[in-house]
């Protein structure tokens, strides 16, 4: 039984996500970005949350552009139920 | 009186930060634990680690052979890291190149070692160079801050 559907799951997204450039796509994306801390440096861990059908052929040398900004795809994490967090490192 | 140790890493710390250079000027600690920010790096931070004691010529005369680090933290993007953290390495390695004075005596830093690290999880990539070198101090065995 499919409790949920890549249409639920993009209604989802365009309720509280945004509109991001995914390997050359328009693609609706949960941006978020906590607090982290690596080597002695606080800084960020920004990352999306897209839809996996979204994400097909996306790797780590893929691009994603958010508000003029450029990253490169770091790690493709899917959940298993058809979301995908890709986590990002700045490339400009 | 300060320990040896003490006076020793302000004098590194000094020497370092002063006159200031063009990268890690005003961002040189000696002793800093807290996090650093992304927006005031690449910074320094100057610490002793270790120390083992020999008693050369009496007991009252202890030599104590430190490990002085430099921990140099930068961040920047994929490609160019490398040489940010080098070229902030080649401000440190210039300035404790010469003699440093600890306790009004003349001591020399050997270079030993740096090791290298980087760090992808963050927004931008982290890079952390720790620099040894080994410093031998004469002490008086009862009065660790006062240098033989």
């Amino acid at each position: 039984m499919t409790l949920e559907t890549d249409a639920d799951r993009l209604a989802m997204l365009q309720a509280v996500g945004e509109q991001v450039t995914l390997a050359g796509a328009s693609v609706w994306a949960l941006w978020s970005s906590p607090y982290a801390e690596t080597l002695g440096v606080s800084t960020r861990a920004p990352a999306v949350l897209v839809r996996e059908i979204d994400a097909a052929g996306v790797s780590q040398s893929s691009q994603l552009v958010r508000a003029g900004i450029t990253y490169r795809v770091a790690a493709v994490e899917p959940d298993g139920t058809g979301m995908v967090t890709l986590q990002l490192i700045r490339a400009s | 009186m300060p320990h040896a140790r003490a006076l020793l890493r302000n004098a590194a710390a000094a020497a370092i930060a002063t006159p200031p250079t063009p990268l890690i000027a005003g961002r040189v600690f000696a002793g800093r634990v807290w996090p650093h920010d992304t927006g005031a790096l690449p910074a320094a931070r100057v610490f002793t680690d270790s120390e083992q004691l020999a008693f050369p010529l009496s007991m009252t005369e202890v030599q104590r052979t430190v490990a002085l680090r430099v921990e140099i933290i930068a961040v920047g993007l994929e490609g160019v890291i490398d040489d940010a953290v080098d070229d902030a390495c080649e401000e440190v390695e210039s300035r404790l190149s010469v003699a440093l004075t600890v306790g009004g005596r003349s001591v020399r830093p050997v270079y030993q070692t740096t090791d290298i690290e980087l760090d992808r999880d963050g927004e931008r990539v982290t890079a952390r160079a720790v620099l040894t070198y080994r410093v031998d101090l004469f002490t008086q065995s009862s009065a660790p801050g006062t240098l033989a």
